[in-house]
């Protein structure tokens, strides 16, 4: 059984200010930490390699700073570590990257990849991307994922009522970033002693892997920020509109 | 008739321009009426037509803007992806339009990835520039705290709507469009659904609910208590108060909201009957949806409340549990 995770790192929206006003967002601290769905997804690789047994490897694309994202995964229990570097990725590039590694020979493909749902920064979804590459399953969304056997099978909490889900392997699932995970938190030798190991995150770049510029094309592109309208207070409403607005979601 | 018949009579060659049309897919059947009048702008001042994918009973969909019908059922993300998909290829749309949805969200991405292009999902704006035939969207960041303005740099560009962003166009009765079938392309389903199960899902604590329904002394009795804590139950939310509900007994002290007690962050929080001082302001400044029921106009909740109703909590609650 081999988990691939893969992990995102989004700005610490804690170090963010957004002023509607001024139409700016200004950064005051600049911490990165992994993707919040990312980390619940990284959670349910490790509790099904305590339960079934299973060997987990993390994978990230972006920038030098992505390493410690992986590094945080090693200290947390998972058994491998695999940087691709890329100054920018967009979603497509990521995915390309990642497919490129599963299907790479010296690692020997994955059965189950977990991901996260979409990144918190720019809404970004990689598990449909890389399920389509690698004409896998998909269960999206998920709130617990439990593996039996050949198969995965999840829960989605998605509205009033609560479904459930299975796929044969190999499959991509993404979860939830409420997903109902039991949160780890990595012991504080083990933090150190994958800053102290060289060895502990493999890195890589995407031409290694055998990807041309031409594979690397972004299909995305940012052309600015808006925002939404400065709140109003001191609104009368009448009874339906706030039973409408706290009755939907 | 449409251009493609007149072309085809005249003896022209019946193949169109790459990259050409609008589609719409309707994967929830509610008719996205708000989609189709956009498109039906940008389409107009693109010289395109609008192509509508959706139940075959959607009867106002060309009423509202559509210029050809092609009933499209889905039940699952592959058979939706496998139809539009191999559509594409004969097809070849500029702009694809979903309404935002989890489900919808998916086949968006993953006919992106087939299509090597990419999806930009929940936009709450549209943008289009006619001159380079690009669509800049906004779509939420770090939850709609702000908006990224993103566009699709390959074809086709494809963008799940959230619903309710844009309005509803006029209905058109008078206008005309065909209906045309189109090829149903097997998939195998990979996803077996096993039905409805019964899950309770986890308690959650105070500092991280979603939604709260919070009370206070001012214009509350034991029923309007019991009221309040229906209302939180119907809606899903975690039910609390300020220091003056704790004094009257109708709430544990690990429910007290404000800095004196939890500091909350929700997405919707409910006050009936709280004053609204400056400690409890600032236990609750990272509320993003702040409603305030009070008798007295004076109350400073009102002056950082969204939504506000100046009445006795004990006769607005009932009524706002019967509209739930």
């Amino acid at each position: 059984m081999r988990i691939l995770v893969l992990l995102q790192q989004i700005l610490d929206p804690a170090g963010l200010m957004v002023n509607r006003k001024a139409g700016k967002v200004f950064i005051n601290r600049e911490d990165y930490l992994i993707n919040p769905a990312d980390r619940r997804a990284l959670d349910a690789a490790l509790a099904i390699k305590d339960s079934a047994g299973a060997a987990v490897t993390a994978a990230s694309v972006g920038p030098a700073r992505a390493g410690d994202a992986l590094r945080q995964a090693r200290a947390l229990g998972a058994n491998r570590a695999i940087h691709l570097l890329a100054d920018s990725a967009d979603e497509a590039i990521t995915a390309r990257g990642l497919a490129a590694l599963c299907n790479s020979p010296t690692l020997g493909g994955f059965d189950l990849i977990l991901t996260g749902d979409s990144a918190l920064d720019t809404g970004a979804a990689i598990g449909p991307r890389l399920a389509e590459a690698l004409n896998f399953a998909f269960l999206g969304n998920a709130d617990q994922c439990s593996l039996a056997g050949n198969v995965i099978r999840v829960v989605k909490a998605g509205g009033k009522e609560v479904h459930a889900y299975e796929a044969d392997l190999p499959a991509v699932v993404t979860l939830s970033r409420n997903a109902v995970v039991a949160t780890r938190y990595a012991h504080g030798g083990n933090i150190i002693t994958t800053y102290r190991d060289p060895d502990a995150v493999e890195t890589m770049t995407l031409a290694d892997l055998g990807l041309a510029d031409s594979d690397l094309q972004p299909v995305t592109a940012e052309r600015g920020q808006s925002f939404p309208p400065e709140r109003e207070f001191g609104k009368q409403v009448s009874l339906e509109e706030i039973a409408q607005r706290i009755g939907r979601g | 008739m449409d251009i493609y018949d007149l072309q085809a009579l005249m003896g022209e060659s019946t193949e169109t321009e790459d990259y050409r049309d609008l589609w719409i897919v309707d994967l929830a059947g509610d008719g996205a009426a708000g989609l189709l009048g956009e498109a039906r702008r940008m389409a107009d001042s693109l010289g395109a037509y609008v192509h509508y994918f959706g139940p075959a009973d959607s009867g106002d969909a060309v009423a509202f803007g559509a210029d050809r019908v092609h009933p499209l059922t889905a039940d699952s993300a592959d058979a939706a992806v496998a139809v539009l998909a191999a559509l594409f290829e004969s097809r070849k749309p500029e702009f694809v339009f979903f309404t935002a949805g989890e489900f919808a969200n998916e086949v968006a991405a993953r006919l992106a990835a087939r299509l090597n292009s990419g999806a930009l999902a929940n936009c709450i704006a549209l943008r289009l520039d006619e001159s380079t035939r690009e669509i800049v969207a906004s779509h939420p960041a770090y939850d709609g705290a702000y908006y990224l303005d993103s566009a699709i740099t390959s074809k086709p560009q494809i963008f799940t709507v959230l619903p309710g962003v844009l309005p509803m166009p006029l209905r058109d009765s008078g206008r005309s469009g065909e209906v045309e079938s189109i090829e149903v392309v097997e998939a195998a389903n990979r996803v077996r659904a096993l039905g409805k199960v019964d899950y309770v899902p986890p308690a959650v604590p105070l500092r991280k609910a979603a939604k709260v329904v919070a009370v206070g002394r001012a214009g509350n009795d034991d029923e309007s208590i019991t009221v309040a804590k229906q209302i939180a139950e119907k809606i899903g939310a975690n039910f609390a108060g300020d220091r003056s509900a704790f004094d009257s007994n109708w709430i544990d002290h690990d429910q007290i909201v404000g800095v004196i007690g939890t500091e909350i962050a929700p997405d919707v929080y409910i006050a009936a009957g709280i004053w609204g001082d400056t400690l409890h302001r600032a236990g609750v400044e990272g509320a993003k949806y702040v409603i305030a029921i009070h008798p007295d106009k004076r109350a400073p909740i009102f002056t950082y409340a969204d939504a506000c109703i100046v009445g006795q909590p004990k006769d607005v609650l009932p009524k706002l549990l019967a509209l739930l």
